[in-house]
């Protein structure tokens, strides 16, 4: 019986998110935008979930004098991410 | 991307990773100001040295070296300004900054020790550039930069083989085809594929 695949990751953005972030060691909110082609506000509200579900921490801080938020995956997040793709793997038979 | 809660197919999924994943690639930040920096300033030094080891009656022509100050303060100038302004790190660029710390470590390891080296840390030295030239070509996969390690490596060989008086112009030539063309070369490259 085919696995269910995970929810969190399950979504257009947030599967965008995620594998844009296992492949770099930090990416800032406005990269992730530009990257995913999200609007900020729909951005602020997936980054939130992801971040509560324990895959990724969101850093806030100051570049100079303008606020930066940088994302970084999370050990659970990169070991959620290979098992997300492992179970599509299944799903597609490949 | 529109809407968060889209049901996605699998097949949706996998083109979804294979394209960010592909917007992750050639992340890696334009180090050839790096190259050029220290490029020009260790041919000054060596090639000054030289000059006025041989032309002048100056008696302490080392202190050319004295270049390598503005050097550094140039280098972390730039690093400061350089690191606010990117807004992603990929691994590959973390690999390739430790390449050259462990550089900058084992370098200062052997100043601290020159003297047991008998003063002659040119071939340690180029051999340790070398290696990070090298490996940074690879991570980078930049032959150039490869080539650039191995000629470092030959200029070693050099060192040791030709012999005394021509041995010092070693240093000159590597530092222009191990280096600066490499270096010269990847500006041209980052530059045409911003």
């Amino acid at each position: 019986m085919l696995k269910k695949l995970d929810a969190i990751i399950h979504s257009e953005l947030r599967l965008a998110i995620m594998s844009l972030l296992v492949s770099l060691e930090n990416a800032e909110f406005t990269y992730i935008k530009e990257k995913t082609e999200a609007t900020a506000g729909n951005l602020s509200v997936q980054l939130t979930k992801l971040e509560e579900a324990g895959y990724i921490t969101i850093n806030k801080g100051f570049k100079g004098k303008m606020p930066q938020t940088t994302c970084i995956i999370t050990k659970q997040g990169r070991e959620a991410f290979e098992q997300y793709v492992n179970d599509l793997k299944s799903y597609l038979k490949l | 991307m529109e809407t968060n809660e889209k049901e996605l197919k699998p097949e949706e999924s996998l083109q979804i990773i294979e394209k960010m994943i592909q917007h992750t690639k050639g992340n890696l930040h334009d180090s050839s100001f790096y190259f050029l920096l220290w490029g020009w300033i260790v041919l000054i030094g060596s090639s000054g040295q030289i000059i006025l080891e041989r032309f002048t009656d100056c008696n302490k022509p080392y202190l050319i070296w004295l270049i390598i100050i503005p050097g550094v303060i140039a280098n972390t100038i730039y690093g400061i300004r350089h690191g606010k302004r990117t807004c992603v790190s990929s691994h590959l660029d973390r690999l390739n900054l430790m390449i050259w710390i462990t550089f900058l470590v084992s370098y200062f390891i052997v100043i601290i020790f020159i003297k047991e080296f008998n003063y002659n840390i040119a071939p340690v030295i180029f051999l340790l550039a070398g290696n990070a030239t090298f490996l940074t070509g690879i991570v980078i996969k930049f032959k150039p930069l490869i080539f650039g390690g191995i000629i470092f490596w030959a200029g070693v060989l050099c060192m040791y083989i030709i012999p005394g008086d021509f041995a010092e112009f070693v240093s000159p030539i590597v530092i222009i085809f191990g280096y600066l063309i490499p270096g010269y070369m990847l500006k041209s490259y980052s530059k045409k594929n911003a």
